[in-house]
C-alpha cells in the first residue's frame, strides 16, 4: 500500500509541477466565478424551466457537484491523458518496468494520482463555491456540509470512474493518440448524457450513473415541485449557458436514502477492479520507431525527390514519416470523397474526419525536435530560426492540406477560407509544441474545438460556418499565422 | 590561424545557481580536452561557446567577433555536439545529415559528397538508409558526430561525444578527430580521462565551475603519475 501511494504521489508530483496545471487551475476557477452569475446577469448556469436556487449553501453544493460533473469528464483529456504511457515519454520507462514493484501496484498508483488530481480540482471548486455564496450575498449562512456531503457523495465516485475509464482507452495500443482523445470526448458526454436520457420520462435516479447526474437532476426537480407546487419545470433542465431564470426557489438539499449512498459508494471498487482488469495492458513501453518497409517508407523517397528546397524538403520527409503511410492514403481517400459525395454526406462526416485526420501528425511534428532533444543543435546552426520554423510549417499544412484542399474546392473561390484556417491552425500548432514541448496541450484543444465545432456544428469553431465570411476570416487567418509564427520563431530564438 | 576568446565568462542560473565562474581561455587550433565531473559547468559553457546559452557575463569572441552578440560568424563555422542529443526517429541517416547540411547552408552537391565521406569515415554506410528510430545507440552516437562534422567546422565543440560508443569505435573516432584538428578547434568535454589523455594538445580542467588546470598534459600532470591522478588530484583540491 505505501508503495502505491508512492508511485500516485510521484506521478501526482510530476503532473502538477506543470506550467499546464496552473492553467487548468486558472480556469477552474474562473469557471467557478463564471458559474454562479450575478442576479442580474443574462444568464443562468443551472435554469429548471424558468427557475433557479436562491445562492445557499444547498443549491452551492449542488451547483458544485453539478461543474464537476461536467468539467472534470473534459478536464480529464487534458490532465489524466496518456495516463499509464506518460513514463514511456518521459523516459522513465525502464526504471518503472525493472522495478521489482508488481505492474498492477504501479497501475494502482497512477489511478490513486488520477484521483487525487481531480478531487484536489473538484476541491478548489468547492472552496470557489464557498467565496461566491459570500460574495453574492442571497444567502451568506455556511453549511459546511451541504458541500462536503455531495463533494464526497458525488464528486469523488465519479472521479474515481474518470480516472479508471482514462487508464482503460491508455490501456488499448490504438486509443493511445489522438484517436483515444476522440473516444474519451464521446466517452466523457456519453457519461454525462446517457444516464440522463435512460431515466425515462420525468427525471430520476437511474442505476448506472456513474457520475450521479441524475441524483442532482432529480433532487433539484423534487425540492422544486414541493417548494413551489405550480412551478411548471417537468424535466425542463438546462445546464451550462441558457437564459436568465426568471423565478427562484429554495433548494432543499439532497436527501440521501442508504440505497443512493450505497449506489455511489459502489462505484468505487468498481472503480478499482476496471484498474485491476487493465493493469496488465496499462504500463507500455516507448515506441521504437517501426522498421518499415520498402512500400512503408515509399512516401518518403517520393518527397525526396520532390523540387523543394532542401530545408522544406527535409522537413517535409519527417513529418510524411511521422504520420506514416496509413495517414498519408486516408488523406487521398478524404479527399477523393470530399469531391465525390454530395453536400449533405460531406457536411456530417468527411469534413470532421478532414479537421481531424491530420491532427496527430501535425502535433507529433511540432514537437518533434523537443522530444529528440535537438534543440540546441538546431540554434547552433547558421540558418535563421525563421527560415526553419516556416519549413516546419509549411510540412505541417503539406500533411493537412490534400483533403482541405478538396473540401475547399468544393466551396469555390470562398473555399480559401478554409485554406487559411488550415494555415492557422499548423501555426498554432508550432507554438504550442515550441512553448509547451509537449504535443498535449494543442492536441486537446484542437480535439474540444473539433467535437465543439465541425461535430456539433457551434459555428464559432465549426470551419464551414467561416466560409460564409470569406474575406475577413481568411484575414483573420492570415494575420493569426503571421502572428503565431513569429511568436514562435522568437521562443525558439531564445538562448537558455 | 583561427582564436577563440572565452573571456571572464560567467553563468548564474534562475535561483542563483553558479555554473560557470569567470572562465578565461585564450584557444587556438588543437585539440582541447575539457574535463571536470559530473556538474562541474562544462556542459554549461559549451553551450555559451556554441552560442546555444547566454552568459550572464564575460563574453565570448571568435577571431575578435563577439559572438554573444552576433553569434551568427561563429555558427557558420560551427560543428556542434550536445550531450545527449538526439535525431529524428523517421529518417534515415543521410536524410538527417542532408537537413542538417541544409541547415548549415552547405550547398547540395558540396552536401552529398561530404555526407557520403562522412557515413564512409564513421562507418555507417551499411546502416545509411534505415530509420534513425531503428538503430543502436553507437549507430546514433556515431550520426551525431557525423552531423557535428558536417561542413568542414574550423570550430568543434563536442560534448561527451564517446558516450555510447564501443572500444573499438573509441579510438577510431578520437584518430579522427586527430586528423581533424589540424587547423581547427576542437573544444572536446569529457569526464573520461582516457578519451583526452593521448589526443590533447592541452587540457582544461574545470571543478564547480571555475578553471582549475590548465596546460599541456605534461603541465597538467606535473609531479603526478597519471593525468588521471592529476585530474583528481586537482578536482579534490577544488572540492
Amino acid at each position: 500500500m505505501t508503495a502505491i501511494l508512492a508511485v500516485g504521489r510521484a506521478d501526482f508530483r510530476q503532473r502538477t509541477r506543470t506550467f499546464g496545471m496552473v492553467v487548468i487551475v486558472a480556469a477552474a476557477l474562473q469557471l467557478g466565478y463564471l458559474f454562479v452569475p450575478d442576479a442580474s446577469a443574462a444568464y443562468s448556469t443551472v435554469d429548471l424551466g424558468g427557475w433557479r436556487g436562491v445562492y445557499d449553501s444547498a443549491w452551492m453544493g449542488a451547483c458544485t457537484a453539478w461543474l464537476c460533473t461536467m468539467l472534470l469528464p473534459y478536464a480529464g483529456l487534458f490532465l489524466l491523458r496518456p495516463a499509464s504511457s506518460r513514463d514511456a515519454l518521459l523516459g522513465t520507462y525502464p526504471l518503472v518496468a525493472s522495478a521489482p514493484l508488481s505492474r498492477a501496484s504501479v497501475v494502482l498508483g497512477k489511478w490513486a494520482s488520477n484521483v487525487a488530481l481531480l478531487s484536489a480540482l473538484g476541491a478548489l471548486l468547492v472552496i470557489a463555491a464557498i467565496a461566491m455564496q459570500l460574495l453574492r450575498g442571497e444567502d451568506r449562512t455556511i453549511d459546511i456540509a451541504a458541500y462536503v456531503v455531495p463533494y464526497l457523495a458525488l464528486t469523488i465516485p465519479a472521479v474515481a470512474v474518470i480516472a479508471a475509464l482514462a487508464l482503460a482507452v491508455d490501456a488499448l495500443p490504438p486509443l493511445r493518440g489522438v484517436l483515444g482523445g476522440i473516444a474519451w470526448l464521446f466517452i466523457a458526454t456519453a457519461l454525462i448524457v446517457v444516464p440522463l436520457t435512460k431515466s425515462g420520462g420525468g427525471i430520476h435516479v437511474a442505476p448506472v450513473d456513474p457520475l450521479g447526474v441524475t441524483t442532482l437532476a432529480s433532487s433539484m426537480f423534487d425540492s422544486l415541485h414541493a417548494s413551489q407546487p405550480a412551478a411548471n419545470a417537468q424535466h425542463d433542465l438546462s445546464i451550462g449557458g441558457g437564459p436568465a431564470a426568471k423565478h427562484v426557489f429554495r433548494f432543499g438539499g439532497i436527501h440521501w436514502s442508504a440505497t443512493m449512498l450505497a449506489q455511489r459508494a459502489a462505484w468505487l471498487p468498481a472503480s478499482f477492479l476496471v484498474v485491476l482488469l487493465v493493469a496488465p495492458f496499462a504500463l507500455t513501453a516507448p515506441r521504437t520507431a517501426a522498421k518499415r518497409s520498402r512500400l512503408g517508407r515509399l512516401p518518403q523517397r517520393f518527397v525526396q525527390r520532390l523540387p523543394l528546397g532542401r530545408l522544406l524538403r527535409a522537413e517535409l520527409a519527417s513529418a510524411v514519416g511521422t504520420a506514416g503511410p496509413w495517414v498519408l492514403l486516408g488523406s487521398v481517400v478524404l479527399a477523393v470523397l470530399a469531391l465525390l459525395l454530395p453536400t449533405v454526406a460531406i457536411d456530417r462526416a468527411i469534413a470532421p474526419l478532414v479537421w481531424i485526420s491530420p491532427l496527430g501528425p501535425i502535433a507529433a511534428s511540432s514537437v518533434v525536435d523537443a522530444r529528440a532533444n535537438l534543440d540546441a543543435l538546431l540554434l547552433a546552426t547558421p540558418t535563421a530560426v525563421w527560415r526553419r520554423v516556416v519549413a516546419r510549417w509549411g510540412a505541417c499544412l503539406a500533411l493537412a492540406i490534400v483533403p482541405v484542399a478538396a473540401l475547399a474546392f468544393r466551396h469555390g473561390a470562398a473555399g480559401i477560407t478554409l485554406v487559411a484556417i488550415a494555415a492557422a491552425i499548423c501555426a498554432l500548432a508550432l507554438a504550442f509544441g515550441a512553448f509547451t514541448r509537449s504535443p498535449v496541450g494543442f492536441s486537446s484543444l484542437m480535439l474540444l474545438a473539433w467535437y465543439l465545432g465541425p461535430v456539433n456544428g457551434l459555428s464559432a469553431l465549426d470551419p464551414a460556418a467561416a466560409v460564409a465570411y470569406p474575406a475577413s476570416i481568411t484575414a483573420a487567418a492570415i494575420a493569426v499565422t503571421a502572428l503565431v509564427l513569429a511568436a514562435t520563431a522568437a521562443r525558439l530564438s531564445r538562448r537558455t | 590561424m583561427h582564436r577563440l576568446e572565452i573571456d571572464l565568462v560567467s553563468k548564474t542560473y534562475r535561483g542563483g545557481i553558479q555554473a560557470v565562474c569567470e572562465v578565461a581561455l585564450d584557444l587556438r587550433p588543437g585539440i582541447i580536452g575539457l574535463l571536470g565531473p559530473n556538474g562541474a559547468g562544462k556542459s554549461t559553457l559549451m553551450g555559451i561557446v556554441a552560442t546555444v546559452a547566454r552568459p550572464t557575463s564575460g563574453t565570448v569572441r571568435w577571431n575578435g567577433v563577439d559572438a554573444v552578440r552576433a553569434p551568427r560568424a561563429l555558427r557558420r563555422v560551427l560543428g556542434y555536439l550536445p550531450q545527449d542529443a538526439g535525431l529524428y526517429p523517421h529518417l534515415d541517416a543521410y536524410e538527417f545529415l542532408d537537413y542538417i547540411a541544409a541547415l548549415k547552408e552547405i550547398d547540395g552537391r558540396s552536401a552529398r559528397r561530404q555526407i557520403g565521406e562522412l557515413l564512409d569515415a564513421l562507418d555507417l554506410g551499411p546502416v545509411a538508409k534505415r530509420a534513425l528510430g531503428t538503430l543502436s545507440g553507437g549507430n546514433r552516437q556515431r550520426v551525431a558526430i557525423a552531423q557535428a562534422l558536417l561542413g568542414d567546422p574550423q570550430l568543434l565543440v563536442v560534448d561527451e561525444p564517446t558516450v555510447g560508443l564501443d572500444p573499438e569505435q573509441r579510438v577510431r573516432f578520437r584518430d579522427l578527430l586527430a586528423r581533424f584538428a589540424h587547423d581547427r578547434i576542437v573544444l572536446l568535454s569529457t569526464h573520461v580521462v582516457s578519451d583526452v589523455e593521448f589526443t590533447a594538445d592541452r587540457i582544461v580542467v574545470i571543478a564547480a565551475g571555475r578553471v582549475v588546470a590548465d596546460g599541456t598534459p605534461r603541465e597538467v600532470i606535473g609531479p603526478h603519475p597519471s593525468l588521471e591522478a592529476a585530474y583528481l588530484a586537482e578536482v579534490g583540491r577544488a572540492a
